[in-house]
């Protein structure tokens, strides 16, 4: 125990063992009596309910603490800051909503409402194995290239199905009947097939334009032919955003493939991708917009590929020239006022003013509060006077101003009189 | 009428069986007297405000929820009553005496029985005028908070119903006012202590 704590201890023995001043009892009887006399000529329901109201004004600096002392956040890592607990969870039970959208056999029980780490699941663990099946082809791996193997298919394409089971079998029964082989073949074989016949039509049509095209046309145009191939022979990356709207799905789907950095922790590696997929939504969400507001390309000249691509690629290059439009412009301290406007000023004793006057509920007479704003906009001090100075209410009135907050300003202080009616 | 319960007794007191509240002021007097000794360093007014604590109860008791205890309802309207008696004395330099009653209730107590020991009577007198010292020092939000946690032995959440500020409120102002009273022990050689030692 440190000393402190020893110290502690012994403090709270002094004080919780000091007794209450000797008195007789017949001391006390008296008072009985006395109040018993006082109470007789009283009626329920005719006092003043100031004396029901919270005492005491806060101490400086306990709002900062008493958190700490609650249990609640860290001083270095406040709340707001905090990466969300629900983000895993959230991602697990998309992972496990993922098939019901892709036309597969959707899970009921427990099963189903099983929130499933991303790294991975042990598939032996008996909560999660009706689970397996679709667990073992991630979602993100069937709607983009994310670089996540699918073993199970691997395993399918390369062995013959002889009908024979691992040593082990009996532990993947229940995936195998809930997730029947062929109809996960027939949808996830689609997408190749798909994309294989948009690979070849693609590759036809940069020859065709290869071959249409002048000799001096640009240079460019034989480099990018192949990579126009190449992209849509990824099938993935061509059906992604419409697929990926028809099953609901969005970049938050796709961006825990992100892998945490060295050193980070693995718990901020989901908040990370979260924010990749905030950042990234509100990207497009900005193009989208951007595009709307600017005229329409030339649209004459689309047979010619390289001309579109131009096209594009100038389109694009302008837009990033413009840079993002919503970007906030900061704050100059040359251009602060030299005091708070009467505007925000009513705005700010507008926002408390109420709590004020319910600190003066009952009472007859006004009371006169004059507040002292500090130059960060904050109120610095608050003096009461009139029918709530010396009560309680002062205590009370003066908690509820100090909540009153302006726009940062020039000179040190800023006073300004209110006063609160019953 | 000793098995009724503080609720109970209100609400029969509320349908006017003055006993009910009679029996309520038996039970909770000298604790409310106690809290007003502490906070007020007077035995008078802290009588005055036991008294009139439980007039204002007997006015409200319509307006008694019943949510929480009744005792920390009481013990609300003790402490309003005693903050406004002290913001109403004029400003001055409170000095403990000797004849401070908080000191003569710790004698009573820790002061040495049967045999009396000069020497032990002065160091008891000594540190419970340290004590009263450190108390009086602290602010009124600070005192208060303490002498209801620590002295009176009310839970945080009791305290915080009857200071209206959450539980972690509570914590923090009791250890502040804790570690600020160690410190003023500590300075008068009373208590070994080094701040910050683990």
């Amino acid at each position: 125990m440190s000393k402190a704590s020893e110290t502690d201890a012994k403090l709270d023995g002094w004080l919780g063992s000091w007794p209450v001043p000797e008195r007789d009892e017949s001391a006390w009887d008296e008072l009985g009596s006395k109040l018993e006399e006082r109470l007789s000529g009283l009626t329920i329901g005719q006092g003043e309910e100031a004396w029901l109201e919270p005492p005491l004004p806060e101490e400086p600096g306990e709002g900062d603490n008493a958190k700490l002392h609650a249990g609640g956040a860290s001083m270095s890592e406040p709340e707001s800051e905090r990466p969300k607990k629900k983000s895993l969870k959230d991602f697990a039970q998309r992972v496990s909503v993922a098939p019901q959208s892709d036309g597969k056999p959707a899970l009921s029980g427990p099963a189903a409402d099983t929130p499933v780490p991303s790294s991975g699941p042990r598939s032996s663990s008996p909560s999660l194995r009706t689970s397996a099946s679709f667990i073992s082809r991630p979602p993100e791996a069937r709607d983009s290239d994310s670089g996540i193997l699918d073993l199970n298919a691997v395993r399918e394409s390369s062995l013959p199905d002889t009908g024979a089971q691992p040593a082990q079998s009996d532990l993947f029964e229940e995936e195998v009947k809930a997730a029947p082989i062929p109809i996960q073949k027939k949808s996830s074989m689609a997408p190749v097939v798909g994309g294989g016949i948009v690979a070849v039509l693609a590759l036809a049509a940069a020859a065709v334009l290869v071959l249409r095209t002048p000799q001096g046309s640009s240079p460019m145009s034989m480099a990018e032919a192949p990579a126009v191939a190449a992209s849509a022979a990824s099938p993935l990356a061509t059906v992604e955003p419409d697929r990926m709207a028809d099953k609901g799905l969005t970049a938050e789907g796709l961006s825990v493939a992100t892998a945490p950095a060295p050193g980070e922790p693995a718990a901020a590696a989901p908040a990370r991708a979260a924010g990749a997929a905030d950042e990234a939504k509100s990207k497009a969400a900005t193009d989208s917009k951007e595009e709307k507001d600017e005229p329409a390309p030339p649209t004459g000249d689309t047979k010619d590929l390289a001309g579109a691509m131009a096209t594009a690629v100038g389109a694009g290059g302008s837009k990033k020239e413009d840079g993002p439009k919503s970007a906030t412009p900061s704050a100059d301290p040359g251009s602060l006022p030299e005091t708070p406007s009467q505007g925000a000023i009513a705005g700010a004793i507008g926002s408390v003013r109420d709590a004020a006057r319910a600190c003066v509920a009952g009472q007859t007479e006004p009371s006169r509060a004059t507040i002292t704003f500090a130059s960060n906009g904050s109120v610095s001090s608050v003096s009461v006077a009139g029918g709530a100075a010396g009560t309680p209410a002062a205590g009370c009135i003066q908690a509820a101003l100090k909540r009153a907050r302006v726009a940062p300003f020039k000179k040190d202080s800023f006073t300004v009189g209110v006063t609160v009616r019953p | 009428m000793a098995k009724e319960s503080d609720h109970e007794l209100i609400q029969l007191a509320r349908e006017g069986d003055n006993q009910a509240f009679g029996e309520l002021v038996r039970r909770h007097q000298k604790r409310i007297f106690r809290l007003a000794v502490h906070m007020l360093r007077d035995t008078t007014e802290a009588e005055d405000v036991t008294q009139e604590t439980f007039v204002r109860a007997y006015q409200a008791l319509a307006r008694f929820q019943g949510n929480s205890q009744p005792y920390t309802w009481l013990y609300r309207i003790a402490v309003n009553l005693s903050l406004n008696i002290i913001r109403t004395r004029k400003p001055r330099q409170h000095v403990t005496g000797d004849d401070d009653p908080r000191i003569e209730s710790w004698l009573a107590v820790h002061g040495p029985s049967g045999e009396k020991d000069p020497a032990t009577v002065n160091e008891q007198r000594e540190l419970a005028k340290a004590l009263c010292e450190g108390i009086d020092q602290l602010s009124d939000t600070l005192r208060t908070t303490l002498l209801l946690v620590a002295m009176d032995g009310l839970g945080h959440a009791e305290a915080s119903e009857v200071l209206g500020c959450p539980e972690g409120t509570v914590a923090w102002r009791v250890h502040e006012a804790r570690r600020k009273l160690r410190s003023h022990l500590s300075s008068l050689g009373l208590v070994d202590e080094k701040e910050g030692e683990p």
